[in-house]
């Protein structure tokens, strides 16, 4: 995300020349670290802050309000050999959960699956596991298996995935949508409806995956200590402009509205 | 004569030339003064940290279960997988860069001629300044696939490849300490191994390096404890994956990777943050007793051979 609100800072000083716009990346945590401690105005990050860094945040006098500003398609994505062509959720769930062990259970080649994600602590870690893993019958969050591969950013997962014929990934489309050396999986809520593709011939489907008929999205966030006044009001106003909005369509993430 | 030109000296120091003579001299003392205190407000921190974290979590938590889940609903905090998984990488790049780097040392110090050991020298040093990121890059783009196709690894990360890449940084290390040791045995020990009538490789063998010994140890240990603190590397190459596994084919997760990889995004202020301090204060304590035996060892040598002399 540290891209994208890169982009939106160098539109905004073009509209705004008076007005400064730093950035710094990092993470969420580092995000909303720096808004409770002060040093920064905004933070944007790819999850909902958790109860315990609103407590913690109210504990410092900071009050954290929310903005939706983009969305954000999660593709799975698998090496271009794999036989598989498309996915449903309960397989997701099969192959994530550890239960599904070799391609062949699924039609595919004989051969072990090489599961690779994110770091525990990364936004789209947290929502692939609730999206996808869900609960037991007795109520209890199911885990990813011990052997996932932890990857320290999407782009790395990409590569991982494009050079291990066994392996299967998953993270913001955006990364995905213009490689030829991965397969990006189009995914089926249930078994017996069509598989949805996120991308098409290199180009994201946006009417997809902000329409939900592709099941897995998620929204953006960013975070201004109390009602945004001033200059950051500005700055929540740009990014949710026509102009803000088109700079998240350049950089591969998906518009709140059509444009 | 010296006594005669101190005199002279001494008389020509002005006011001026001691006091900045003083100043120098107390901001050496200070510099070395703030250098103990960062490690010490350090420490501090980072116990302070790992307090929480025990307050927090409990310090049985830690090491009772066998898996690492920190963000869970259903958290658990193991260190056990995370220890296995450094151990697993560190002590195979160790044993290589042992046998590869005593060698080495050995060569250097008993049979390179000073010409040769001029040519190599210069190269062993730009391979301990060599950044860990390049390294780690290099295995990650070209020896991966590699590595995969030679041992037929189902994984194409996992800690044998993170031990060849931590052996490339530990192979300076060990050798220019084995070089030292070597140095450091008296030449007449040598000389009347020639007069006995020996030849060189026995010599060597006999003589030398039993001498040398625990410098060679201390060599060795000091390798291990950077093996163990080594981040960029695991981080790149050995797959993350905390798996409870002995299996030195499968990835792994080091506890150098699990901090640097999951700080960046950790809820400020929740257990798992106050866990990854906890991990960290963890590796500071056993890479300190680490380097503290490697001194030690040094400096038992360093009087015995003093004795020799």
């Amino acid at each position: 995300m540290v891209n994208l609100t890169l982009r939106w800072a160098e539109g905004f000083m073009e509209e705004h020349s008076e007005i400064s716009v730093q950035v710094t990346g990092g993470g969420s945590g580092t995000g909303i670290a720096s808004l409770i401690n002060g040093t920064s105005s905004i933070a944007n990050i790819s999850r909902e802050l958790k109860q315990s860094e609103i407590n913690y945040a109210k504990q410092n006098g900071v009050n954290p309000i929310q903005h939706i500003v983009a969305l954000d398609g999660i593709a799975v994505i698998v090496n271009p050999s794999n036989k598989i062509d498309a996915i449903s959720f309960s397989l997701l769930k099969d192959i994530y959960s550890g239960k599904v062990k070799n391609w062949k259970t699924i039609n595919g080649n004989d051969a072990n699956i090489v599961l690779y994600g994110r770091e525990n602590s990364s936004g789209t870690y947290e929502y692939f596991r609730q999206s996808i893993l869900g609960r037991n019958e007795s109520g209890r969050q199911i885990d990813f298996p011990s052997n996932m591969q932890s990857l320290q950013g999407t782009a790395s997962l990409a590569e991982a995935v494009s050079k291990d014929k066994n392996g299967i990934g998953f993270g913001g489309v955006g990364y995905f949508a213009l490689r030829n050396d991965i397969k990006v999986l189009p995914i089926s809520y249930n078994n017996s409806d069509k598989a949805i593709p996120p991308v098409i011939n290199n180009s994201i489907n946006y009417d997809a995956i902000r329409n939900g008929s592709y099941p897995l999205s998620r929204f953006l966030y960013s975070y201004t200590n109390g009602i945004p006044k001033g200059e950051e009001k500005l700055y929540i106003d740009f990014i949710l402009s026509y102009k803000g909005q088109k700079i998240v369509e350049s950089m591969e993430y998906i518009p709140l509205k059509k444009n | 004569m010296t006594k005669k030109y101190h005199s002279s000296y001494a008389k020509k120091r002005t006011f001026k030339s001691t006091l900045v003579e003083k100043a120098v001299k107390y901001f050496f003392f200070l510099n070395g003064m703030i250098s103990v205190l960062f490690l010490l407000l350090i420490f501090l921190f980072l116990f302070k940290e790992a307090i929480s974290a025990i307050n927090n979590i409990g310090i049985t938590e830690f090491f009772k279960n066998i898996e690492w889940y920190p963000t869970s609903e259903n958290s658990r905090y193991s260190i056990i997988p995370l220890i296995l998984g450094t151990l697993l990488t560190a002590i195979p790049a160790t044993i290589i860069s042992s046998l590869l780097g005593i060698t080495l040392g050995i060569y250097l110090s008993e049979i390179a001629s000073g010409k040769t050991r001029e040519i190599i020298k210069p190269f062993i040093e730009i391979f301990a300044g060599l950044p860990t990121v390049v390294i780690g890059f290099l295995m990650l783009a070209v020896g991966s696939t590699y590595f995969q196709e030679l041992f037929n690894t189902g994984t194409r990360l996992n800690a044998l490849l993170a031990a060849f890449g931590l052996s490339i940084i530990l192979i300076p290390t060990i050798s220019s300490l084995t070089e030292d040791a070597l140095r450091a045995v008296p030449n007449n020990l040598r000389m009347a191994s020639y007069a006995l009538g020996i030849n060189k490789f026995a010599m060597i063998k006999n003589v030398v390096i039993p001498a040398a010994i625990s410098g060679v140890s201390a060599g060795i240990i000091l390798g291990f404890g950077r093996a163990i603190g080594e981040t960029m590397i695991v981080l790149m190459v050995s797959g993350n994956a905390a798996e409870l596994t002995l299996n030195i084919l499968h990835s792994v997760r080091t506890i150098t990777a699990t901090i640097a990889g999951e700080l960046g995004e950790v809820a400020i202020g929740s257990p798992h943050y106050y866990a990854l301090f906890f991990i960290g204060t963890f590796l500071l304590i056993i890479t300190f007793i680490i380097n503290l035996i490697s001194e030690l060892i040094i400096e038992r040598m360093r009087k015995k051979l003093n004795k020799m002399n």
